[in-house]
C-alpha cells in the first residue's frame, strides 16, 4: 500500500508544472553557473570548490522552490477541499504524514540532483577553462553534504510549517524566514558572498557556522584562505564545526517535524466560532430595502480602491506570520548595520551616521522575495478563497482591480521601507549618534522603494500572464533574478534588465553621487516600460469570460480602443524616446567598466599600439592649464599648454598624442607639424613633425577638451564630477604622449580571451627622472574651494564662480589631482611647514588625529630620511570612493568613510585614521622624493616603505603592542589574499601585480627587518638610498635598497634580509609548555619547547633557521594582563628549550607576540596556561 | 413585461459537453423557477447570466440591453447567490457586506450602512456581524450570501440553490424575504426542490439535456396534467412479479408499498386510481417525455 500511494505521491509531483518547470531550471542554473568565477580565474571549472560552492548556492535557491512544491503537492487536499474524503479513508496519520514528506523530500532531492548534473555537464557543453581531471567524488561530497542535506532540511521547514498551519502564507513566510536566517548568519560570519568581507581574512565565528541553516558559512569561512591548489585538488575538510553544523540543523529540522508532526491531526481545520462572543446590541427593527446604486465614476472608483486596500492590509496584518517575517527583517538588517559599522577592517569601527547607516540600507533585494510571495498571494486571493463568482458578478472592472492591487503593494512596499529605515534611524539613537539627518532616510523610498514598486508592477505582470500560482511564483523569481544578477548571464546593459539603473551609493558629501540625476533617467524608462506593462496587465487580468492565458492574449490583443491605442503607442514611443536618449547619452569606452565593449577597445588599442611602444617620444617638462569645472552638469572643461622636451637620444620625427577614451571632446594644436593622421576610434593623433626634434630640443602642444562625466556614464572614482565632492586625477585624462599602458587588459583571462599575451612585468630602461613644473588655474561655483598640487598662489571670484591658482615651486613627479567640495579648513604651522586639512563641514572628529599624525610622520622623516621638500602639506576630503586614501607631491587625497567616519575614540584600539595618514604622508619620500624603475619590485619602494613607516609611527604613538593587532591582521589579510592567487608568488624586490607581497608582506618583512636589525640601521639604509637614488639622480629599483640595508650586516642578518626580500619565505612558528613549577624560595620556574620552521616557497625547502624571534610571558594575578617577560632570542634550530624563571606566575606565553613574521597558522603561536 | 430574454442560447465546454442547447427563456419581473436533474445545465445556464460565462451562441438582454455586449450594465444591477462560494479569511461579516457593497456601487454610506443592517437582520445575521464569515457554520454562510446577492438595488436576482442547508424557519424567512422583494424584480430560482417553485415561482422551466423541456406558470402546467395521473399502490410480491405498465411518471416505495404514478388519457390496463396531479407530476411526465410539447414562456 505505501509503495502505491509513494508512487501515486510521485506521479502527482511528475505531472505539477512547478516540479517539472522547476527541474528544468535547476539543470540550466547548475549549467550556467559553471560560467561564474567562483574562487578565481584560475580556479577548475569541476573542481571540487567550484562544484561545492554552485550546489551550496543552489541548495539555497531550494527554498523557494521546496516552499512553492510544499504549498502545491502538500496541502493539495486543503486546497481542492480533498480532506474530508482523504481523512475518513482510514489512513493513519503516520501513513498519511510520511508519504507526503518522502514524496516533497524525494522531489527537491531529484532537483537537487539535477542541478549538480547541470554542473557536470556545464563545462563540456559550454567549453569552460580551466578544467581538471573528472571525479565523481567531488560531486558526491557537494551532494552529500551540501545539496541533499539542505534540500531535506528545507523540505523539512517548509512541511513543518504546512503541518503547524496548512495556509500558503504560513509556508512562504518559513521560507523567507529561512532565508532571511541565512542572510544574518552570512553577515555575522563574514561569508565571502558579502560584500563587506573583504578586509575580514579571519574564519567566522563558530556561533556564525553553526546558525547558517546552509553550512556556507563554514565552507566560505574555511576555503576563505585556501590556495588555488586547494581549490583544485582538496574536497572540503570536513570540519567540527560544519559537521556539528550538519548535525546541528538536521536535528533542528527533525524536532521541528516531530513537534508539528505531534500536534498534527487528521481533521479539518477547527473555525467554529464558538468561542466568539455574539454581538449583542440590539438595532431597531429595518425592513430590506433596495438603495441606489453608481457603479462607475470617480468617486465609485475612490471608494472600491479605499475599501478593497483597506480589506488586503486587514487581511495583512491579521497575519502572524508576516509579523514575524517583519521581525527578522529588523533581525537581519539590523545585524547588518551592526557588523559593518563595529567591525570594520583592521578591528576597527565608524560613527554610525546617517550616511554610512543609509549606504547600509540602500539595497534592499529582500524585498524583491517578500513581494514575490505577498503578490502571488495578493493576486490569487480571489481565486484561491473561491469569492471570485461573487467579486466577478459586480460590476469591478479590470483596471479597478488591478490598480487596487497595485495601490495594496505600493502601501506594502510603502510600509516595508517605512520599518526599513526606521530600523536605521533606531541604530542611529541606540548606538549613541547624535546627529541624525532625515532627508537621506526619506530619499530611500525614492531610491530604494521605487524600483521595488516597479517590480511589483512586474510581478503582478507575471502572475497575471501565467495562471498556475507556483508557476508565476517560480518565473517572477526568475525573471527578478535575471534583472538583479544580469551582468552575470551577459546583460550588461541596464535598459534590458527590468527595473535596473546604475547602482547609487549614498555619501554625506556627494549625496546620491555621480548616478543620482542619470538614475531618475532609467526610472523615467522603467515606469514608461512600467506603465505600459500595466496597461497589458489590465487587458490581461482574468475576467469572468477569459480566464485561460490564451484566451486572455486573443482577447487583450481584439480588444484596444482608439483611446487605448493611443495611449499605449505614446507610451511606447515616449519609451523609445527614452531608451535611445540613455543608449546615446551612455554610448562610449570607459576603462574600468569592463563591459564588453571596453574590452574589445582595451584590446585593440593594444593589438594596434603596442608594438610602437618603443619609439622615441618627447617628455613633458612644463604643463599650464585652465580648468573649469561644472558640477551641477558633472562636467569639466581643461585647456593647457604642454611643453614637451626630447630627452632621447634620438630625432624625434613624429609626435604621438594619445586621448582617454572618457574624454569627450579634444581639439590639439601642434605647432611646427604636418597634417595630422588620426586615428579617431581609438583616439590616436600622431602628428609628423616638420623639423625633427633633436635631443634636448622643446615643443609646444596646446589643447581644449571637455570630460562629460554625468551619470550616463560608468562611475570612475579616479575621474568624479558630483554637484559635491568632485575628484580627478586630471593626469591621467588630459592628452598622453606616445604609447599608454593603462588602456591595457589587465585580467589575464579576458587578455586571453581577446587573443592577447599574458603580460609580463617589464623593467623600465630610461632610470632618469621626469619631473615637470605645473600650473593650473581651476574655477568651480562659489562656495566650493578647491585643492591640487602645488601651492595655492590666488583665489578670486567672478560672475559666481570660485577661482584658484595653484603653482608648483620645484618641479614634481607627473602626479596632480585635484578636488573641489565645499570644504572647512583648519590649519596649523609647525617647524616651517603649513599642514592644512580640508574637510567636510561636520566631519572634524578625526581632524586632530590626521594633522598630528602629518606632522609626526614629516618630523621623522625629516629627521631620519630627508627634509620634507615642500613648505606645506595638504589633507583633503573627498567622498567615500573606494580605497581609504591617495598621495600626490605635497598632497593627500582622503577618502570620507575610512578617514572621516572612522570611529578612532576608542584609544584600546590602533587609530586606523593616524596610520592611514602617515602612511600617505610616508609616499612625500617613498612615491615622491624617491621615484623607483617602473617594473618589478616598484612597489616595494613605494608601498612596502610606506607600510614600515606607517607601522613605525603608529607604534611610536601607541606601543607596540597595540600594533600588533594591526600586524595580525596584516599576516592574516596576507595569506588569504595570496592563498586566491593563482599565480607564483614573487619575492618582494621582484613584486609585480600582487598587492598582497608590496602592501601586506611588504610592511611585515620590513617591520620584522626593523626588530632584528634595528630602526636606526633600517634608516640609514633609507637615508643613503635617498642620498644615492633621489632627483635628479637614477630613479633606483628594489635591489638598491637591499644592498643598503645588507651594507655591513653580519651574515646572518644578510641572510635574514634576503630571506624577507629576495625569497618568499613562509614562518610555521608554534610554543609549547613544557613545565611549571612554583619555586620554594618564590617565582616560578617555566619551561617552554619554542619551535620555528621556515620554508623557501620559490624552492619549497626547508631553510636553516638563523632568526631573531621574540617571546613574550604575561601574567594576570588579578586585573588585566602584566608583561612578564619579552626577549629577542637569535635561535638557530626548529626546537629550542627555553626555561625562564619569573617573579609572578604566568598566565599565557608566546612567540613572535607581534605577529610580523609571515606564519599562516597565529592560533599555535599563544598558549594560555590558566589563571 | 418580459425583461431578461434568452434567445438560442448554446454552451459547449471544452470536453465536447454541450451544456446548453439553444435555450430561449422569456422572464418578467417575478419569481422564475428553474428545474432540472444533475447537469441538465442549470448552473451553465445561471453562470452565464451572471455574466460569469459565455455563451457560445445565444443573446442575452436585459430591458433591452445586450448582455453579451455590455455585461457591465447587468452587473451593476445584478444580485447573484452561486451554488457554491468562498469568503476571505479573517473578515467579518459586517466588513465583508461593506465592501461588497462599495463594489456594487452602493456609495452612501448611510444607504450601505442602514442596507447592511436591515440584512444582516433579515437573515438573522445581525448577532453575528463581527465573527468571520470563513467561521460560519453551512446555514449562515447560505444566509450571509443571501445578504450579499440583496446588496444595491439589483434588478436581476440570480439564486441557485439558494435554501440548500438551510433550516425550514431560515427557509420560510428567506421565501418571504424573495416574495416579498420579487414584485419588483427578476428572480431566476435554480432548484431542486419542486414545492419551492409550486409554492413561490410564478413562471417556472424544467431544463434536461441543456434544453428547456417544458416551461409556463405552475399552476397552469398542473392544469394540463388534470385527469391523466393515475396512481397504483403495488406490495412488493406484485411489484416484483408484475412491474407497473408505463407510462410511468414516477414510482416511490412507502410503507413498504410501491406508488406507482402513471401517465394516462383514461383508467390504465393495471387498474389504478385517478389522483390530483402535482407539480412532481409535471416534472416528472416532463423528464419522463410525457408532455406533449415545449412551451413557449412569456411573461
Amino acid at each position: 500500500m505505501m509503495a502505491r500511494l509513494l508512487t501515486f505521491e510521485l506521479n502527482y509531483y511528475g505531472k505539477q508544472r512547478i516540479f517539472q518547470a522547476s527541474a528544468v531550471l535547476f539543470f540550466i542554473l547548475g549549467l550556467l553557473m559553471t560560467q561564474g568565477r567562483f574562487g578565481g580565474p584560475e580556479v577548475y571549472k569541476n573542481g571540487p570548490y567550484v562544484i561545492t560552492f554552485i550546489s551550496g548556492l543552489l541548495s539555497i535557491a531550494l527554498i523557494f522552490v521546496s516552499a512553492l512544491l510544499c504549498v502545491n503537492a502538500v496541502l493539495r487536499d486543503r486546497t481542492h477541499g480533498m480532506q474530508a474524503l482523504i481523512f475518513t479513508t482510514g489512513i493513519g496519520r503516520p501513513l498519511y504524514v510520511g508519504i507526503k514528506l518522502l514524496g516533497l523530500l524525494l522531489a527537491l532531492s531529484l532537483i537537487a540532483s539535477l542541478a549538480l548534473l547541470g554542473s557536470m555537464l556545464g563545462p563540456w557543453v559550454l567549453a569552460l577553462a580551466p578544467l581538471g581531471r573528472f571525479q565523481m567524488s567531488y560531486y558526491g561530497q557537494a551532494f552529500f553534504f551540501f545539496s541533499l542535506p539542505n534540500a531535506l532540511f528545507c523540505g523539512c521547514f517548509c512541511f513543518a510549517a504546512a503541518m503547524a498551519k496548512p495556509k500558503a502564507s504560513t509556508v512562504y513566510a518559513a521560507a523567507a524566514l529561512l532565508f532571511m536566517g541565512y542572510f544574518a548568519a552570512s553577515i555575522w560570519g563574514h561569508s565571502p558572498l558579502m560584500a563587506s568581507s573583504a578586509f575580514r581574512p579571519q574564519a567566522p565565528s563558530l556561533w556564525a557556522q553553526l546558525v547558517d541553516p546552509f553550512g556556507l558559512v563554514s565552507f566560505l569561512g574555511e576555503t576563505k584562505r585556501w590556495s588555488v591548489y586547494q581549490r583544485n585538488h582538496e574536497c572540503y575538510h570536513l570540519t567540527l564545526p560544519f559537521c556539528v553544523n550538519r548535525l546541528l540543523w538536521t536535528g533542528i529540522s527533525a524536532l521541528v517535524l516531530a513537534f508539528f508532526y505531534a500536534r498534527y491531526k487528521l481533521r479539518l481545520p477547527s473555525e467554529a466560532s464558538s468561542t466568539r462572543r455574539l454581538s449583542t446590541d440590539s438595532f431597531g427593527p429595518s425592513p430590506y430595502r433596495p438603495v441606489t446604486t453608481l457603479a462607475r465614476g470617480g468617486r465609485y472608483a475612490w471608494e472600491v480602491l479605499v475599501s478593497q486596500v483597506g480589506l488586503e492590509l486587514r487581511l495583512l496584518f491579521g497575519q502572524a506570520t508576516y509579523l514575524w517575517v517583519a521581525a527578522l527583517w529588523v533581525f537581519a538588517y539590523g545585524v547588518e548595520i551592526k557588523e559593518n559599522l563595529t567591525h570594520g577592517p583592521y578591528d576597527t569601527r565608524f560613527y554610525v551616521t546617517t550616511a554610512l547607516v543609509v549606504e547600509q540600507l540602500l539595497p534592499v533585494r529582500l524585498a524583491l522575495l517578500l513581494l514575490v510571495f505577498y503578490a502571488s498571494e495578493l493576486i490569487y486571493r480571489g481565486q484561491h478563497t473561491r469569492m471570485q463568482p461573487l467579486l466577478l458578478s459586480t460590476p469591478l472592472t479590470r483596471p479597478l482591480v488591478y490598480l487596487s492591487k497595485m495601490a495594496t503593494l505600493t502601501i506594502v512596499i510603502f510600509l516595508l521601507l517605512s520599518l526599513h529605515l526606521g530600523l536605521g534611524i533606531a541604530a542611529q539613537a541606540l548606538m549613541g549618534e547624535e546627529k541624525i539627518e532625515l532627508g537621506p532616510y526619506l530619499a530611500l523610498y525614492y531610491y530604494s522603494g521605487y524600483p521595488l514598486l516597479l517590480f511589483a508592477g512586474l510581478i503582478v505582470g507575471i502572475q497575471t500572464l501565467i495562471s498556475n500560482t507556483y508557476l508565476g511564483m517560480l518565473m517572477s523569481l526568475v525573471v527578478m533574478a535575471s534583472s538583479v544578477f544580469g551582468t552575470t548571464l551577459g546583460l550588461e546593459a541596464y535598459w534590458l534588465r527590468f527595473a535596473s539603473a546604475p547602482e547609487v551609493t549614498y555619501s554625506a558629501i556627494s549625496g546620491f553621487g555621480h548616478y543620482a540625476r542619470a538614475h531618475q533617467g532609467y526610472m523615467l524608462y522603467w515606469t514608461l516600460a512600467a506603465g505600459w506593462l500595466a496597461m497589458l496587465t489590465m487587458k490581461l487580468w482574468p475576467n469572468a469570460y477569459q480566464q485561460t492565458p490564451w484566451q486572455r492574449m486573443k482577447a487583450a490583443l481584439g480588444q484596444w480602443s482608439t483611446r487605448e491605442l493611443l495611449t499605449g503607442g505614446g507610451i511606447l514611443v515616449l519609451l523609445g524616446y527614452t531608451g535611445f536618449n540613455i543608449a546615446q547619452k551612455s554610448q562610449g569606452v570607459a576603462l574600468g567598466a569592463n563591459r564588453s565593449q571596453d574590452q574589445r577597445w582595451q584590446a585593440r588599442y593594444e593589438q594596434v599600439y603596442q608594438s610602437r611602444a618603443g619609439w622615441p617620444q618627447p617628455v613633458l617638462t612644463a604643463l599650464t592649464l585652465t580648468t573649469d569645472l561644472y558640477p551641477a552638469q558633472q562636467r569639466y572643461v581643461v585647456s593647457g599648454r604642454y611643453q614637451l622636451r626630447n630627452e632621447s637620444d634620438s630625432l624625434i620625427r613624429v609626435l604621438w598624442l594619445g586621448r582617454d577614451p572618457s574624454v569627450t571632446s579634444l581639439r590639439l594644436q601642434v605647432a611646427g607639424t604636418l597634417d595630422c593622421q588620426a586615428d579617431e576610434a581609438l583616439g590616436q593623433f600622431f602628428y609628423p613633425l616638420k623639423q625633427p626634434l633633436a635631443p634636448g630640443q622643446v615643443m609646444r602642444v596646446d589643447f581644449t577638451m571637455e570630460v562629460d562625466r554625468s551619470g550616463d556614464h560608468p562611475f570612475d572614482s579616479e575621474n568624479a564630477v558630483v554637484s559635491n565632492g568632485s575628484y580627478i586625477e586630471l593626469e591621467k585624462f588630459i592628452p598622453w604622449v606616445g604609447y599608454n599602458e593603462r588602456m591595457e587588459l589587465k585580467d589575464s583571462q579576458l587578455r586571453a580571451r581577446h587573443g592577447l599575451k599574458p603580460r609580463t612585468a617589464v623593467a623600465e630602461t630610461d632610470g632618469r627622472y621626469h619631473r615637470l613644473t605645473y600650473e593650473n588655474t581651476i574655477s568651480t561655483p562659489a562656495g566650493q574651494r578647491v585643492v591640487t598640487v602645488g601651492a595655492l598662489k590666488r583665489t578670486w571670484q567672478n560672475a559666481g564662480r570660485a577661482y584658484f591658482q595653484y603653482q608648483t615651486e620645484q618641479p614634481i613627479e607627473p602626479m596632480f589631482a585635484l578636488s573641489s567640495m565645499h570644504y572647512e579648513v583648519r590649519t596649523q604651522h609647525r617647524d616651517g611647514i603649513t599642514f592644512q586639512v580640508y574637510y567636510h563641514p561636520g566631519q572634524s572628529r578625526n581632524v586632530p588625529a590626521m594633522m598630528e599624525s602629518m606632522q609626526k610622520t614629516i618630523r621623522y622623516a625629516s629627521r631620519q630620511w630627508s627634509p620634507y621638500p615642500f613648505k606645506h602639506v595638504t589633507l583633503a576630503e573627498i567622498p567615500a570612493y573606494g580605497g581609504a586614501a591617495t598621495a600626490y607631491p605635497g598632497v593627500i587625497f582622503s577618502h570620507e568613510k575610512y578617514n572621516f567616519l572612522l570611529n578612532a575614540s576608542d584609544t584600546s584600539r590602533l587609530n586606523l585614521v593616524y596610520a592611514t595618514t602617515a602612511h600617505e604622508t610616508a609616499h612625500q619620500w617613498w612615491a615622491y622624493t624617491i621615484r623607483p624603475k617602473a617594473g618589478p619590485g616598484e612597489a616595494f619602494l613605494t608601498e612596502s616603505l610606506a607600510k614600515y613607516t606607517e607601522a613605525v609611527i603608529v607604534q611610536a604613538r601607541q606601543g607596540p603592542l597595540k600594533l600588533s593587532s594591526y600586524l595580525k591582521a596584516d599576516n592574516e589579510l596576507y595569506f588569504s589574499q595570496r592563498n586566491r592567487s593563482a599565480r607564483q608568488e614573487l619575492p618582494l624586490n621582484q613584486s609585480w601585480q600582487q598587492p598582497y607581497v608590496h602592501y601586506q608582506k611588504g610592511g611585515l618583512a620590513l617591520y620584522a627587518l626593523g626588530q632584528s636589525l634595528g630602526e636606526a640601521w633600517i634608516n640609514r639604509a633609507l637615508r643613503r638610498l635617498i642620498h644615492h637614488q633621489a632627483y635628479p639622480k637614477q630613479k633606483p629599483v628594489a635591489q638598491n635598497l637591499i644592498d643598503e640595508l645588507k651594507g655591513q650586516a653580519p651574515v646572518w642578518k644578510q641572510k635574514l634580509i634576503e630571506n624577507h626580500l629576495e625569497k618568499v619565505v613562509i614562518y610555521d612558528n608554534r610554543i609549547q609548555l613544557r613545565s611549571l613549577k612554583a619555586l620554594p624560595q618564590g617565582g616560578y620556574q617555566l619551561g617552554l619547547r619554542i619551535g620555528v620552521d621556515k620554508t623557501d616557497q620559490t624552492a619549497l625547502q626547508r631553510l636553516p633557521i638563523n632568526d631573531a624571534v621574540e617571546i613574550a610571558v604575561w601574567g594576570a594575578p588579578s586585573g588585566p594582563a602584566k608583561l612578564l617577560y619579552w626577549q629577542t632570542h637569535h635561535l638557530t634550530k626548529r626546537q629550542t628549550l627555553l626555561e625562564l624563571r619569573l617573579d609572578q606566575k604566568p598566565t599565557l606565553v608566546q612567540v613572535d607576540p607581534l605577529h610580523y613574521l609571515l606564519d599562516e597558522n597565529l592560533a599555535n603561536n599563544t598558549v594560555a596556561l590558566g589563571p | 413585461m418580459s425583461r431578461l430574454k434568452i434567445t438560442g442560447l448554446t454552451k459547449t465546454y471544452s470536453n465536447g459537453l454541450r451544456a446548453l442547447d439553444n435555450v430561449s427563456l422569456s422572464v418578467g419581473n417575478g419569481m422564475f423557477g428553474l428545474l432540472g436533474p444533475n447537469g441538465a445545465g442549470k448552473s451553465s445556464l445561471m453562470k452565464i447570466l451572471a455574466t460569469l460565462l459565455l455563451a457560445d451562441q445565444g443573446e442575452i438582454s436585459f430591458d433591452g440591453v445586450s448582455i453579451n455586449k455590455n455585461p457591465d450594465f447587468l452587473r451593476r444591477q445584478l444580485g447573484y447567490l452561486p451554488q457554491d462560494f468562498g469568503v476571505y479569511p479573517r473578515v467579518s461579516a459586517a466588513v465583508l457586506l461593506d465592501h461588497l457593497a462599495v463594489l456594487k456601487g452602493v456609495s452612501h454610506s448611510g444607504d450601505r450602512k442602514q442596507q447592511i443592517q436591515a440584512l444582516l437582520q433579515q437573515t438573522n445575521l445581525y448577532a453575528h456581524r463581527n465573527q468571520a464569515v470563513s467561521t460560519f457554520s453551512g446555514g449562515m454562510r447560505q444566509r450571509f450570501g443571501i445578504a450579499q446577492a440583496l446588496l444595491g438595488n439589483p434588478q436581476l436576482l440570480i439564486v441557485d440553490e439558494p435554501t440548500a442547508g438551510l433550516d425550514p424557519q431560515e427557509k420560510n424567512r428567506f421565501h418571504d424575504m424573495l416574495s416579498e422583494i420579487a414584485g419588483r424584480i427578476v428572480v431566476i430560482l435554480s432548484t431542486h426542490i419542486i414545492q419551492d417553485v409550486y409554492e413561490l415561482c410564478g413562471e417556472m422551466a424544467v431544463l434536461m439535456g441543456g434544453q428547456v423541456l417544458l416551461g409556463g406558470k405552475p399552476a397552469g402546467l398542473i392544469q394540463q396534467l388534470k385527469g391523466k395521473v393515475w396512481q397504483q399502490t403495488l406490495s412488493q410480491e406484485q411489484w416484483a412479479s408484475q412491474p407497473a405498465q408505463p407510462p410511468v411518471i414516477s414510482t416511490r416505495l412507502v410503507g413498504g408499498h410501491h406508488l406507482i404514478r402513471l401517465f394516462s388519457s383514461g383508467p390504465p390496463p393495471g387498474g389504478g386510481q385517478g389522483v390530483e396531479p402535482s407539480l412532481e407530476d409535471v416534472y416528472f411526465s416532463a423528464l419522463a417525455g410525457l408532455q406533449p410539447a415545449k412551451h413557449q414562456l412569456r411573461s
